[in-house]
């Protein structure tokens, strides 16, 4: 029964042996020749302006995660619409359901100002 | 078309909820400001009333199998625990009306996402499929995470929040391992199809150690939402940093739905159907899973009447009481047979009244006095009598003693436990019940046997409406320990449509 399982210990220690085994030849046959450059977090690319760590406005975020929403209700509208005379009214329905409960959520987004920019 | 209508016209409960959470969110986006408390309030209470009509409705009519695609379940056991979820937020809503210390931004959202709170609980109560139950518990996690951390700007209730969120995604992580790896040896999310065929898997006679990993993680997600040991140690500090109609939730509905979800899975997975009986395998199996809860409920109950005895704050000796009392129920599960399953129902619906009313005192105490120290309850039985006597009959149900339905709820649990033999269980429980007595009694003490004097506050009487409330459940605390026939035929019967 766990004899079965050999297999996945043999890929476990191969894979072990490969990350160490290249660590350990890197460090052994490598010369390290240090610099500004390798100092950087990406060694190519872009040079780096500023930290990372810069302020966005909120309604950034509140935008984004609205938009993500409504994305998603794109992407379930379209294979309905595709096939929507097969799918007759049964799918009209279900489909009106669900575009009812993003309504909702539209409505309650637009009364609580989320969606204005300048506040 | 008409099998769709078919198919949905078992879950009208579930889209009645649905709708009335999305009627409350609307109310509070178009009534004028200032009166939204009342209005989404009365909306949400309108809501979960035709929600009990559909669930009343349903009960008694024999569903098909399993209708809605494969996906529910419809059965007295599920019944039951919709109007067990529905009654207990019908109170959290009415608390939340009457609470000064919940003053949201937002009305409509918190009642919004307390409704779709009871919707997890609901789906939680009434499916076999792994993946259902799984969403279900997520709903309700979820909406229970954002509803801890409602009372914005306070820390405790920020700090709440955040425990709950990191301790809820390990366990339930956790438990969808448990899942996938059931998935994996049956090749089924069904549960009813996951029982025969793990009973092949015994029969096989493999060993049992995939199906005790499997199920041993299950159990941890199912002991995290029920709040057993050892997986206990986010309630404390989220039942007290909560705002307490939220911990009134936490600790009835929530917990009541982690139970219903326990049993089904036991029942459809675990235990052996006697008649036909199952592979020699399969009953020893069943037995050690049973001595492994009755471990769990020995440890839950001790661990929390100990913790229970240094606590000075009201809410989190309640908190602590509420781990313990998990464990009694656990006593019920251990026995993975019918009658204890049955007692288990019956003392949860007990549990309802007394912890309900228990938390509702706590509420009232706290918005009055902003303060929720056990020892500053001095003098509040010659202040505002009332209140300070419902609290007792709570009391007295808590600790277990008649004629308190808190003692026939017991008494099934003892009796299931000592029959199925689980004597030192039974002794264990009874000495925890003894332990209780002390700080329950504090309480009491703190209440009544301190002269008017020493009273720390003005007295503040309870609104009618609060006064009535906490009547209502007194009254069901004392009526369910004499008249508790009809409750305990249903329990019973609610056990049938299981296999």
């Amino acid at each position: 029964m766990l004899s079965d399982y050999a297999p996945l210990l043999l890929l476990l220690a191969l894979a072990a042996a490969f990350v160490v085994g290249n660590l350990v030849i890197s460090e052994v046959l490598g010369r390290p020749k240090p610099g500004v450059g390798k100092k950087t977090v990406y060694e190519c690319g872009m040079p780096i302006r500023g930290t990372a760590r810069a302020r966005f406005s909120v309604h950034y975020y509140l935008l984004a995660l609205l938009f993500i929403l409504f994305d998603v209700e794109a992407a379930f509208l379209l294979p309905w619409a595709a096939h929507a005379e097969e799918l007759g009214k049964a799918g009209l329905v279900a489909m009106g359901g669900f575009a009812v409960v993003l309504v909702v959520g539209l409505l309650y987004v637009m009364r609580k100002k989320a969606l204005e920019w300048d506040r | 078309m008409n099998l769709l209508r078919e198919e949905l016209s078992w879950i009208t409960p579930e889209l009645c909820l649905t709708l009335f959470a999305c009627v409350a969110l609307l109310v509070d986006l178009f009534v004028q400001k200032g009166r939204e408390s009342v209005m989404v309030g009365f909306f949400s209470l309108m809501g979960l009333l035709a929600t009990a009509f559909f669930l009343y409705r349903q009960y008694g009519v024999t569903p098909p199998a399993q209708p809605v695609f494969g996906c529910m379940v419809v059965d007295p056991f599920s019944t039951l625990f919709k109007l067990f979820a529905v009654g207990a937020l019908a109170f959290v809503v009415l608390f939340t009306m009457l609470s000064r210390q919940t003053r949201p931004d937002g009305y409509g959202e918190f009642y919004f996402i307390l409704l779709c709170a009871g919707l997890g609980a609901f789906f939680l109560a009434s499916t076999y499929n792994l993946l259902l139950m799984y969403l279900g518990l997520e709903l309700l996690s979820i909406a229970s995470y954002i509803l801890a951390g409602y009372a914005k700007g306070n820390r405790r209730s920020g700090e709440a929040a955040m425990k709950y969120v990191i301790f809820g995604a390990v366990a339930s992580g956790v438990m969808l391992y448990g899942f996938t790896l059931l998935y994996g040896m049956t090749g089924s999310i069904d549960l009813t199809v996951i029982g025969p065929k793990l009973r092949d898997q015994f029969a096989l006679d493999h060993g049992t150690i995939p199906i005790s990993v499997a199920t041993g993680l299950c159990l941890a997600g199912f002991a995290y939402k029920i709040s057993a040991a050892p997986f206990h140690f986010w309630t404390p500090d989220v039942y007290e940093g909560a705002p307490t109609p939220v911990t009134t939730f936490l600790a009835v509905a929530s917990k009541g739905a982690g139970f219903a979800a326990l049993l089904r899975f036991l029942q459809a997975g675990f235990i052996p159907d006697r008649t036909l009986g199952g592979p020699e395998a399969m009953m020893g199996y069943s037995d050690k899973l049973g001595t492994l809860v009755a471990v769990l409920a020995a440890l839950t109950m001790t661990l929390g009447n100990l913790a229970a005895l240094g606590q000075t704050n009201l809410k989190r000796m309640l908190a602590y009481s509420s781990i313990a009392h998990a464990g009694y129920v656990l006593m019920g599960v251990a026995t993975m047979n019918r009658e204890g399953f049955s007692s288990v129902l019956f003392y949860l619906v007990v549990y309802y009244f007394m912890n309900l009313g228990a938390f509702g005192v706590v509420m009232y105490y706290a918005n009055t006095t902003g303060d929720e120290q056990i020892d500053d309850l001095k003098g509040l039985g010659w202040r505002s009598p009332l209140v300070a006597i419902t609290m007792v009959a709570f009391l007295v149900a808590l600790v277990g003693l008649p004629p308190t339905a808190g003692f026939i709820g017991k008494w099934f649990l003892f009796t299931a436990a000592v029959k199925k033999g689980f004597l030192w269980l039974a002794v264990v429980a009874g000495i925890n019940s003894a332990i209780s007595l002390f700080y329950y009694f504090r309480v009491a003490r703190a209440m009544w046997l301190r002269p008017e004097e020493e009273a720390k506050y003005a007295t503040v009487h309870a609104s009618p409406a609060f006064a009535a409330l906490l009547l209502v459940l007194a009254v069901g605390t004392v009526w369910f320990g004499v008249g508790f026939d009809s409750l305990l035929r249903y329990c019973d019967y609610s056990q049938n449509l299981l296999r």
